[in-house]
This record gives C-alpha cells, sequence and structure tokens, in this order.
C-alpha cells in the first residue's frame, strides 16, 4: 500500500495534476480575494456615497422651520422608499422602518461601510439650524448590499471550486498526453533493454521536446542495432568459438565456431551444462561446494572427445556480474588442427618432405645418441655417406619432376638395404647418408655399401622410362676413424669424393689421405675458376689414326691446367671439380671455342681432318650450349663439318629421348657426333638406334684388357660388329699396345686412339704432326715406354 | 490614532499592498477620533465663517471670493479618519466620488485639485504662511497660540 503511493505521488501525472492544481489554488485564491475584494470595496464605496449624497439632499430639503409633527411626517416619507430605515431630527423617539426595534437600534455614525455591526449606516447630517435640532440623524440599511457581497463571495467561491474541479481532469487529461508519449518510448526503451531492437521507436507526439528524446532514443537503437550487428558479425565470424555461460555454467549463447568446435545442435545447446557440451563428467567444473565454478581468466587445456573426434580444446574464461549473477564468457579454440600443425612442423624440421626420410638434423641427432650408446657399450657403428652418380643430369635433362621421383626410390631401396633400428637420411639434393647403429666388424658397413651398390644396379622406373643411376657410397668407421658426429659424417663425405673420384658406383673407406685430396679438391675449386682467366687452361690434342694406312685422321680435344704452383693437374682430377662446382660449362664453352679457332686455322693446311671435343651432359642439357654453337658457326662459317662433339653413353642414356633431340639438333647444324666411352653405360641396341650418332668410341677399360680378357674381347668384337651392322665408324680408346691395334684391324675397327701412336699434344706439335700425315707419311708406333710417359 | 490605512498610495503601490494585507488587516476595524472637526484659516484671514455648503463648495472647486482675494483650500491628509469625516460631514461624498470629481476637474478644466499636506504643522505653517487658505484638522490638533481661527465646527459621534 505504501509503496503504491509512494509510486502514484512519484508518478509524472499524479505530480503534474498536483503542481496543476497547487499552482491554481494559490493563484485563485490570490484572485479571488482580489476580485472579490474590489467588488465588495466599490459596492461598499457606492453604497456610502449613495448615503452620504442622499443624506445630503434630505438635510437641505428638510424646511427650517417645521414642527415636529412635519418633521416626523416628512422623515416617514422619506423612510417610505426603504432605503432610510432610520431618522430622527430633533424627535423624541427616532423613526425605524419596521422590523426595527428601538431597544436595539443605537445610533452610532458610521464613516466605513459595516463598521459597527448593526448592519445599518448611520450619519449625522449638520443642520446648523439654530431653531432646529443640530443634526439629522439618518440610517441607511446596509443589508442589500450586505446581501450581494455574500453573493459576490458565494459565488467567486462556487466558481473557484469549480475551475479546480475542471482542473483535475484537465489537468490529468494534460499530464496523460504528456505521460503516455513518456509511457511510449519508456515502453520501447524496456523493450530495447529486453534485447528487442529491431522495432522504430514510435514518436505519436506532438510535444517538441518528447518527439527530440523520441529521436534520440530511436538514433540511440539504431546505434545499438548497429553496434550488436557488428558484435553479431564479430561472433559470427570469429574463428574462435565464444560460449556465454550463467551461474550454473549452463550454455546461454554460442557463436557458429563454438557450435562448429563443440558439435552443439543449433536447437539444442541453450541451457546445456558446459560439461555435458564438452562430454566430460558432470561435477568436472564443480568447486568445494558444488556449484558451477571457472572463477577468473584462465587458460584451460582440455582434451576432451567431442562427436566421434577427439578435440583438443584450449578455453580461456573470464566472468562478471550482471544482474546480481556471475555470467562467464568462455573463447573456446579447437587447437587440434594447431596441434596437428605443431606435428608437421616437427615432422618437416627433422624430416625431408620429399622422401620423408630423416633429414640432417634427425640424423645428427641419432647420430650423437648412437655414439654415446656405442661409447656406453663399447661398440661399434658406421656412417654411410651416398650421393647418386650424375643426379644433376637428370635433374637438368629430365626435370626436377623425374629427379624427384628418383630421388623418393632411393630413398626407398636403401631403407630396403638397412635394419630397422638404422637410420636413411636424405642430407641434401642426391646425398644421403646411413647410420649402421651397430656394426660387428668395420668391414660389416663395406657389405652394407656393397648391397647398396647391387640395389642401384636395377633401372628405377621413373613413370614411363627406366634409368640407371649409379651410388657413390662412402663409410667411415666409430671409434676408429672419429668419435665426434660431426666429424664422422664430413669424413664419410670425403671418402664419398674419393669414390666418385675413383670411378663412380663404387664405394670407400675413409683414410686420413682421403682428407688430403678434399683439401685439394676444394683448392682446385677455388683456383679453377681464375685458372680460366689467367689462361692457365690450354688445349691439347690426341691423334686419332686410321686403323688401315695409320695415316692421322683427326684429334680429340683435350683439356690441361697447369698451376703455377702444384704444376700439371690432370684433367681426371680438375674435371670432376669442374663439374662439381658448374664450372664445367663455363670451361666446356671455352675449350669449344679455342677448339674451333684451332681448326679454323688447322684446317687451312688439313682440310680432311676432323677435331673431337667432348662435351659433358651438363653442357649438352644447358639452355645457352646452342647459342654458343650457333656463335661458333657464324664466326666460322666451315668448321662444323670439321668437329665432333663427343657425349659419353652414359650421359646418353640417363634421357635417351632428350639426347636423340639434342644429337639430331647438333648433326642438323653440320657437326658430327660420337658416343663416348661406349660400354659402359647400359645402352641398348634399340636405344643405340635412337641416337643419331656417327662414331662410337668404345672406352679404353675394354681395350686395355682385351687382351688378356676374352670376355673384353668378346665385347669390343661385338660393339665393333654392332657399329659395323648400324653403319657406325669406331674408335678405339687407350690404344698402348700393337696387338691391340692387330685385333682391332682384325675386326673392322675403323681407327684408333692412344699412346701407341701418341699421347696429347700441344697444339703447335700436333699442328707438326698433322704436317707429316698430309705429306703421306703414317704415323709411327710409338715405343711403349716413351708412349705411356 | 490608532491604525490608519494611507489611502493617498497612488494606484499602482496600492494593489499589491491590499492584496497583501487583505486577510491580515480589516479595514472595517472599528476606530477612534478626536471630534469634533474644525475648518480654520490663519488668524489674519479675511473670514470668520464659512458655512458647510461653502466649505463644500470651496473644496469642489467653486471660486470662494472674499476680501481681498479667493480662498484656496488644503487638504488635509495627515489622517484618514478626518478625511472619511470631512468627507461625510461637509462634501457629502464618497471618497471615491470626491476623487473622481477632482480628476474630472482635472481633465476638463485643466485645474489641479486643493493643495495636500500630509502633516499638520507642515499644514500650519502653510495657512499661516497664507491668509487665503482654507483646511481643516481634529479639534485636538488646533493649535492654542491663537495663530489660526476656527471658520466652522463640524461635531460627530462615532461611539
Amino acid at each position: 500500500m505504501r509503496e503504491q503511493l509512494r509510486r502514484f505521488t512519484g508518478c509524472l501525472a499524479s505530480r503534474i495534476v498536483f503542481a496543476a492544481v497547487s499552482v491554481n489554488l494559490l493563484l485563485v485564491s490570490l484572485f479571488y480575494l482580489a476580485i472579490v475584494n474590489v467588488m465588495v470595496t466599490n459596492l461598499q464605496e457606492d453604497f456610502v456615497s449613495t448615503a452620504r449624497v442622499k443624506s445630503d439632499l434630505i438635510a437641505r430639503l428638510l424646511p427650517k422651520q417645521m414642527d415636529s409633527s412635519s418633521v416626523k411626517t416628512a422623515l416617514q416619507d422619506i423612510m417610505l422608499a426603504g432605503e432610510v430605515v432610520y431618522a430622527n431630527y430633533g424627535l423624541d423617539t427616532p423613526l425605524l422602518t419596521s422590523g426595527l426595534q428601538d431597544s436595539e437600534t443605537v445610533f452610532q455614525e458610521d464613516f466605513r461601510f459595516g463598521e459597527h455591526d448593526d448592519q445599518i449606516y448611520f450619519i449625522s447630517v449638520p443642520m446648523n439650524n439654530p431653531a432646529g435640532a443640530d443634526s439629522l440623524h439618518l440610517g441607511f440599511s446596509e443589508q442589500g448590499v450586505q446581501q450581494s457581497i455574500d453573493q459576490i463571495y458565494y459565488n467567486g467561491l462556487y466558481l473557484s471550486a469549480l475551475y479546480l474541479l475542471l482542473l483535475i481532469p484537465l489537468s490529468l487529461l494534460a499530464a496523460r498526453s504528456l505521460s503516455r508519449p513518456i509511457q511510449s518510448l519508456r515502453n520501447s526503451a524496456h523493450t530495447i533493454a529486453g534485447g528487442e531492437v529491431s522495432a522504430r521507436i514510435k514518436q505519436d507526439t506532438s510535444i517538441v521536446e518528447l518527439q527530440c528524446l523520441g529521436e534520440d532514443l530511436e538514433r540511440m537503437r539504431a546505434a545499438l542495432v548497429a553496434r550488436e550487428a557488428h558484435y553479431a558479425a564479430v561472433l559470427d565470424n570469429a574463428a574462435e568459438g565464444i560460449l556465454v555461460l550463467d551461474d550454473k555454467g549452463c550454455i546461454q549463447t554460442a557463436n557458429p565456431s563454438a557450435q562448429q568446435i563443440l558439435r552443439l545442435e543449433a536447437d539444442d545447446y541453450i541451457g546445456m551444462p558446459l560439461a555435458t557440451a564438452l562430454g566430460m563428467d558432470g561435477d568436472r567444473f564443480s568447486g568445494h561446494d558444488g556449484a558451477f565454478h571457472l572463477e577468473g581468466r584462465q587458460l584451460l587445456t582440455l582434451q576432451s572427445t567431442v562427436g566421434d573426434k577427439p578435440t583438443e580444446l584450449n578455453i580461456a574464461a573470464s566472468s562478471f556480474q550482471q544482474g546480481g549473477r556471475r555470467v562467464y564468457v568462455l573463447l573456446v579454440q579447437d587447437i587440434t588442427r594447431h596441434k596437428e600443425l605443431q606435428d608437421r612442423l616437427h615432422f618437416m624440421a627433422y624430416h625431408d618432405l620429399l622422401t620423408e626420410l630423416p633429414n640432417r638434423q634427425q640424423f645428427l641427432e641419432r647420430l650423437h645418441e648412437a655414439i654415446a650408446r656405442a661409447s656406453r657399450y663399447a661398440s661399434r657403428l658406421a656412417v654411410l655417406f651416398l650421393d647418386l652418380d650424375h643426379f644433376k643430369v637428370i635433374n637438368d635433362s629430365l626435370g626436377h619432376q623425374y629427379g624427384d621421383l628418383l630421388l623418393q626410390e632411393a630413398g626407398k631401396r636403401l631403407k630396403e638395404c638397412v635394419r630397422e633400428t638404422d637410420v636413411v637420411a636424405r642430407v641434401g639434393g642426391d646425398e644421403f647418408t646411413i647410420l649402421l647403429s651397430t656394426i660387428e666388424q668395420r668391414t660389416d658397413a663395406g657389405q652394407v655399401a656393397e648391397k647398396i651398390i647391387e640395389a642401384f644396379t636395377a633401372p628405377f622406373d621413373l613413370k614411363h622410362y627406366q634409368h640407371y643411376v649409379g651410388v657413390s657410397i662412402g663409410i667411415t668407421v666409430y671409434p676408429e676413424d672419429s668419435e665426434d658426429a660431426e666429424n664422422l659424417v664430413k669424413q664419410a663425405d670425403t671418402a664419398m669424393y674419393q669414390a666418385k673420384a675413383d670411378g663412380l658406383n663404387s664405394c670407400r673407406y675413409y683414410s686420413e689421405g682421403m682428407q688430403r685430396s678434399a683439401i685439394r679438391r676444394l683448392s682446385l675449386a677455388n683456383n679453377l675458376r681464375n685458372a680460366l682467366l689467367k689462361q692457365e687452361l690450354s688445349v691439347y690434342y690426341q691423334p686419332i689414326v686410321g686403323v688401315r694406312d695409320q695415316h692421322l685422321i683427326g684429334a680429340e680435344a683435350l683439356s690441361r691446367w697447369r698451376h703455377p704452383k702444384h704444376g700439371w693437374i690432370s684433367p681426371g682430377e680438375f674435371i670432376p671439380v669442374a663439374e662439381e662446382t658448374g664450372i664445367i660449362t663455363e670451361l666446356g664453352v671455352w675449350v669449344l671455342k679455342r677448339v674451333a679457332e684451332d681448326a679454323a686455322s688447322l684446317l687451312t693446311e688439313l682440310p680432311v681432318l676432323r677435331l673431337s671435343v667432348n662435351i659433358s651432359a651438363h653442357q649438352l642439357y644447358h639452355r645457352e650450349f646452342f647459342q654458343v654453337l650457333d656463335t661458333i658457326a657464324i664466326d666460322h662459317p666451315q668448321i662444323a663439318e670439321h668437329l665432333i662433339l663427343e657425349i659419353t653413353e652414359t650421359a646418353a642414356m640417363v634421357d635417351v629421348d632428350g639426347a636423340s633431340l639434342r644429337l639430331a639438333r647438333l648433326k642438323d647444324m653440320g657437326f658430327g657426333v660420337a658416343l663416348d666411352d661406349f660400354g659402359t653405360g647400359h645402352s641398348s641396341l634399340s636405344y643405340l638406334r635412337r641416337l643419331p650418332v656417327d662414331v662410337l668410341k668404345i672406352d679404353r677399360s675394354f681395350i686395355s684388357e682385351m687382351t688378356e680378357s676374352n670376355h673384353d674381347a668378346g665385347i669390343v668384337k661385338n660393339i665393333l660388329a654392332l657399329a659395323s651392322n648400324l653403319q657406325l665408324k669406331t674408335v678405339a680408346e687407350g690404344v698402348e699396345r700393337q696387338e691391340q691395334l692387330v685385333v682391332l684391324r682384325d675386326h673392322g675397327c675403323y681407327a684408333i686412339q692412344g699412346f701407341l701412336f701418341s699421347p696429347a699434344l700441344p697444339r703447335r706439335d700436333f699442328q707438326a704432326l698433322a704436317k707429316r700425315s698430309v705429306s703421306g707419311i703414317g704415323l709411327p708406333v710409338q715405343p711403349q715406354s716413351s708412349a705411356k710417359a | 490614532m490608532g491604525l490608519a490605512v494611507e489611502h493617498d498610495l497612488s494606484v499602482k503601490h496600492r494593489w499589491p499592498l491590499f492584496i497583501l494585507l487583505l486577510g491580515v488587516v480589516n479595514p472595517l476595524v472599528g476606530f477612534a477620533m478626536d471630534c469634533p472637526l474644525l475648518v480654520v484659516a490663519a488668524r489674519s484671514a479675511p473670514i470668520d465663517y464659512l458655512s458647510r455648503q461653502e466649505i463644500r463648495r470651496l473644496y469642489l472647486g467653486v471660486p470662494l471670493q472674499v476680501e481681498g482675494g479667493t480662498l484656496q483650500p488644503v487638504r488635509n491628509t495627515s489622517d484618514t479618519m478626518l478625511q472619511e469625516v470631512f468627507l461625510q460631514k461637509i462634501l457629502a461624498m464618497s471618497k471615491n466620488a470626491y476623487r473622481r470629481v477632482l480628476a474630472a476637474r482635472l481633465v476638463r478644466l485643466r485645474e489641479p485639485g486643493p493643495a495636500e499636506a500630509r502633516d499638520i504643522d507642515k499644514l500650519i505653517q502653510m495657512l499661516l504662511a497664507n491668509p487665503y487658505l482654507v483646511s481643516y484638522l481634529w479639534k485636538s490638533d488646533f493649535p492654542e497660540n491663537n495663530e489660526l481661527k476656527i471658520l466652522l465646527e463640524v461635531p460627530c459621534v462615532n461611539n
């Protein structure tokens, strides 16, 4: 009751009514008193004025000489009109109008209306009549005026009361007209506060201030809508799940990310306990008192099973008070992907992505562990460093796609060759390392290396092609060679280089001497580039002699390096270095240009001479190779048919189709093409037929043993027969003995090259030799001792 | 003199005061007076008597020639009751009626009304200074040094 009264007295309408009534009551009272008093005063003034005038007139009209009877008669006549109710002029008893009692009517002169409470206005008029009385006493009735005055009072009160009575409903109406739009605005604000912000705020009022208030509220609502849309967009598009929980830990709101992360059904999750949503025990988030407890801002990493998939969640909780209750806001992150990426990153950090083998980092860590183990158990371990032979050629010719396939296949073969406990790692482009974690004897590592080399003899199936790739392996053994992991790898690398230098597709154990060789190779690599600029390199020519008449028919250009400090450096030493460092391309171009220039001058005297130049696989597949040849052809127009470009069989077999196209282009340009080191590769008859070559150069390894080995002799004979069938010329390399010449001649070899006739000669010596040959003199066979020297 | 209300305030000042005093001061409350009322002039005035009608005419603007000049009325506004008695006994008019007459003469004839004296001493000074001035006062205020003379004595009985 008291609250209702307080609300009633506190509401706007009642206050307006109260204020209006109060103000009007005050104003009405003032106006009432003012107006009524003015009217009353005027009435009284008029009455007094009339009474005075009339009493004066009566006094004047009364005759001076009258007896009392006449006076009485005259006064009675005057009183007949009723205004004068009392009269006396020298009479014993005053004359009174009917109704007045003599005893109650006592003359008391009035100078103001109602001065005496006798309802009669008495006037005493001086007569100055010596014969009569001194004064005339008259009394005028005040009753009529008093009634009028009373009427005025009553009417005023009545009208005032009526006005106030009318004022209350009117002010109520006015208050309602004011409070209704305010209430409407309040309802709108209440609706907005309740979360419903879509309805526009109505402004059904003509009150400017309320219109402005309504407009301001509408602007606030619009701003709220915009802000809500903004926050909704943020919530809807937030990558993090956002949950709002009540004080009991039940979900009130969940954004789409949260629904997705927790697999919440759109209509089901409202009111769902958090633990249920996470598929956990109900008391997972209960405090000591059993109530929901996730106080403060904290990070929780929960391993929970949501749906059918284990999900790792990262939950950050914060809370605040709202309406006397605690509200929790949770940021939920699905870090499963993050963890996967972390694992992936870890895998990437420790693995080679192409082969999925351990990388150098992991290999070294595993090697450290193995060394520690080996040290503890006094056992041995071995490190193998492997490099694929001619892998760069495959990459250059077939492209990286095939190179990658080869590496993957190579990795698989390597893993098949070792135990589960061993580690195969890819540590570089075509470099692999193997940790043989435990070996009994030093030779065990060599056996594994041989097993690997054997495994690599089988061709690699790269999509539609088969390719042969050899592998060079360096071996180092703990603890004999070194007890340091990095050093072991380095030593194995050095041994691998030695294996390559010794003829590819082989393995070598590390030795102290290898280290010196490695240092020398490094030194050579550093000096080789400068050697070209400083003209330390030169071209020698080894004559090629016709088998039948032993006349000079050509020569093979061979590069030579005379180091100012180290003296002559063998091509077998610096050519591999040039290939490793990439200088081989630059060196090849230099040799080509030099030979072209020499040929141009030699051909003026020896027009039938043909000079052979070795072309490396790098050169053949280099993008600028044919531009160099074009330049040479332009500079020396007649030179092409006198140049034979030699490419090794192995290089040609890497990509038979690619090599075939390039060799055909060389032939189109007019150059002759020879297949060098024939017999060492894996060419077949079908491949050989596809290659547009003019000459087969039989590898020196077969020639050197052909007189002692029936096997090699058979190979040479077969090659010669093959060449004959294919109508190819043959050149036997490395012919050093007369018996070899005889056999080759007997089996139809076209030409020979070797120390039997001449080593490689400087250009000037070769030119002199050539002149003698042109003059019809065949080249003499060299004594074996001098030839080899 | 009892409760006395200044009635000669201008209208402008009177209404607010009147309103403020409404309900607080009843103007109809009875009051005492020092009857009778005397119409007086200076001892050196050329007349010794004026009738009630002569005084009335004099105060209503009718010139009254006497020996050596014209009599001039002076209103004694020192006492409200005195004025009421004078208005009733001599002029036979109400206060408002007399004010209207004076206002009409001022408007029509450009004649100012009678001079006013708000203080008895000042009134006496004025009368002594001009023998043609006539005024009125309570008998109790009449000076005893014979400087003035009574032209008419008007008795009145109030209580």
